[in-house]
């Protein structure tokens, strides 16, 4: 009787297991699917979100790319005399975006350059020569300690109060009430996106403009100077600080320098930003103090008749290529530094064919010497 | 064990789905006939994914962000290159140049390999890594040169040679060459790389840029690559009196004033 049951309960119960058993294999394929399903959802998310960003920078964008070209295309069509400016910044934006860009909107909307009245600081005018000859000194309109507690460190990404006074005062000081102007507004925030590498329509060269600058004039400050010499800049800065490194490494290599011709240290007797400079000194260096009225006019004649620059990597480092003198730039902290600036400057210069631009992290300098230097001996115990 | 089933029923069918790669084979009953194996895939990864995905990145369309939030960066884990390392010494320079379109195969740049491997050898080992490197008929026959130079051309078949390199490369002091894929083999490795090019305008500069960002957060100063009239610059703060940066610059300088006219 029992062994009846069991012969037809044993078979039933077996069946059921392995049914139990499919249904559990089922259950686990069809927890595993749902997993997928949620991570591809998750994934569908982060893309949907990666594009509704990427499509309000573009947005943005497109908004500041049509406010640039309205903007030359309201000057062109203008006949009344054209305030570039006032340019307040630091001197790496105007001279790797700002003047560029100047540029590449008067050459869209074939303006005379006889209209140009660019306002700019510290005798910074000569660097616009190929533009206009009319420029405005902001230290002929306000004093350096009024600049320097208003202007150094600001991105003009809207027209101030400062600046409108600096505008009230150019329009008074030419005796001319009815201008347009080209605020560095219009350049700051069409190139804010490409700065924070955002998504962008087009490259930004398709806004600039770059040529060699036109030679300095003689400058006083240079009839003191060698017939040969380095220029050299090093001050400290986020992407170079102030450390005991640093330090020795600025003499070591303004002392390199020296061994193989007259170094000239630029230098000057006020301080307008955050940059702190880092002197050096020694045999066959010389130092230069300039007056901060006209010290980019000063150093700017000097680096233009240097044999070669060597400093801080940073908005003065551009400047000797574009005099066609090769510069040789360090920093030491490159994740404190714009990597958008320094991809730029060197694709840019590397471009040009005027003086060569090299920056690099100071070990990377250590990475070339050393590469030629003998093998490391091994430590005897 | 192979299974026989005489038909694919619905249940085989859901299994084979679920394989991420089968193989089919057709036999004809005709013995003059072709057995076909062919492998059939649900699961591919293809490098046209990646290509389709960074393209807008390399055509400048979009920014190098677009490749950080897609790819993941890491130094690759050590390797035992004791078989192919046994005979070379224990310290050396990795050095492979070769001619490419950002680095032609000019006089100039012939010169400017044959002056770096001359300053190279003054103090250090030197492994080449390619085999058929004739950069000038005379340049392996200079006297006391020969014995600091090391090659693994006999180690390397077409088979093994990527993996040869890499196992030199990995334990090398530092890696000397061409700008090219192979440069960025180094740093992954923990190896300081030095690269050259002299027509920048022949290479796409956004890899480059990418490179530097990415070896540069691996470790500092460890991937520099350079143009080769770079040199002459970094001789303004870097060319130490009579040191070897100095001398590669005056060897290649006076080398190239000797260039007979029309080569």
């Amino acid at each position: 009787m029992l062994s009846k049951l069991a012969a037809r309960v044993i078979p039933a119960l077996g069946r059921q297991r392995r049914r139990l058993s499919e249904q559990s294999e089922a259950l686990a394929a069809l927890r595993q699917r749902v997993r997928d399903l949620l991570g591809r959802a998750k994934e569908q998310d982060r893309l949907l979100s990666l594009a509704t960003e990427g499509s309000t920078e573009l947005r943005e964008q497109a908004h500041h790319h049509r406010a640039a070209t309205r903007r030359a295309a309201l000057l062109g069509r203008s006949d009344r005399p054209i305030v570039v400016g006032p340019w307040c910044g630091e001197v790496g934006f105007e001279l790797l975006y700002w003047i560029p860009f100047v540029r590449w909107l008067v050459e869209r909307a074939r303006i005379d350059g006889q209209r140009l009245i660019v306002v700019t600081r510290g005798g910074a005018g000569l660097w616009y020569r190929d533009l206009t000859g009319t420029s405005v000194e902001v230290f002929d309109l306000i004093s350096a300690e009024e600049f320097r507690d208003h202007a150094p460190t600001w991105k003009q990404h809207r027209i101030s109060t400062f600046d409108r006074r600096l505008l009230s005062a150019v329009l008074a000081q030419a005796g001319i009430s009815r201008v347009r102007l080209l605020h560095p507004q219009v350049m700051y925030r069409l190139f804010t996106g490409y700065w924070k590498e955002e998504a962008v329509l087009e490259p930004i060269d398709a806004f600039l403009r770059y040529r060699p600058l036109s030679s300095p004039p003689a400058h006083p400050v240079t009839s003191t100077l060698p017939a040969e010499y380095i220029a050299a800049k090093f001050y400290f800065s986020q992407s170079f600080p102030d450390s005991a490194e640093n330090r020795a490494f600025v003499q070591r290599t303004i002392a390199a320098a020296a061994a193989q011709m007259p170094v000239v240290l630029l230098s000057t007797t006020a301080q307008l930003d955050d940059h702190r400079d880092a002197l050096g000194g020694g045999a066959g260096v010389q130092t230069i103090a300039t007056d901060i009225r006209d010290n980019l006019a000063a150093q700017s004649a000097v680096v233009a008749r240097a044999r070669g620059f060597i400093g801080t990597y940073g908005g003065f480092s551009y400047l000797a290529p574009l005099y066609g003198v090769d510069a040789l730039s360090f920093f030491s902290a490159r994740d404190r530094l714009v990597p958008f600036h320094l991809d730029h400057a060197l694709r840019t210069f590397g471009r040009m064919g005027a003086g060569r631009f090299l920056a690099c992290d100071v070990a990377d300098a250590h990475l070339v010497t050393s590469t030629f230097q003998r093998a490391p001996q091994p430590v005897i115990q | 064990m192979g299974q026989v089933h005489p038909s694919i029923t619905p249940p085989i069918r859901e299994w084979i789905a679920h394989q991420h790669m089968f193989f089919v084979a057709s036999a004809p009953l005709d013995g003059d006939g072709h057995v076909n194996l062919s492998p059939k895939g649900l699961d591919t990864l293809h490098p046209m994914y990646m290509y389709r995905l960074f393209y807008p990145f390399w055509k400048q369309q979009m920014s190098i962000g677009l490749v950080d939030e897609f790819a993941s960066f890491q130094r690759l884990p050590a390797i035992d290159a004791s078989d192919v390392t046994a005979g070379l010494p224990r310290d050396y320079i990795a050095v492979r140049f070769y001619f490419n379109e950002s680095f032609p195969d000019t006089e100039e740049n012939k010169l400017f390999v044959t002056s770096l491997l001359d300053t190279l050898t003054e103090t250090n080992d030197v492994v080449l890594l390619n085999p058929d490197l004739h950069i000038d008929d005379h340049w392996d026959m200079r006297p006391g040169r020969s014995s600091r130079i090391h090659t693994v051309d006999h180690l390397m078949t077409p088979q093994n040679n990527l993996a040869v390199q890499t196992k030199v490369i990995s334990k090398a002091r530092a890696f000397v060459g061409t700008y090219g894929g192979l440069s960025y083999l180094a740093p992954l490795y923990g190896v300081t790389s030095l690269a050259f090019y002299s027509h920048r305008e022949k290479f796409n500069v956004q890899h480059l840029e990418l490179a530097r960002r990415v070896f540069g957060r691996f470790k500092r100063g460890s991937y520099v690559v350079l143009d080769t009239s770079d040199l002459s610059v970094l001789g303004l703060a870097l060319g130490e009196q009579r040191g070897p940066l100095a001398r590669l610059l005056e060897r290649s300088q006076l080398d190239t004033e000797q260039v007979p006219a029309g080569l």
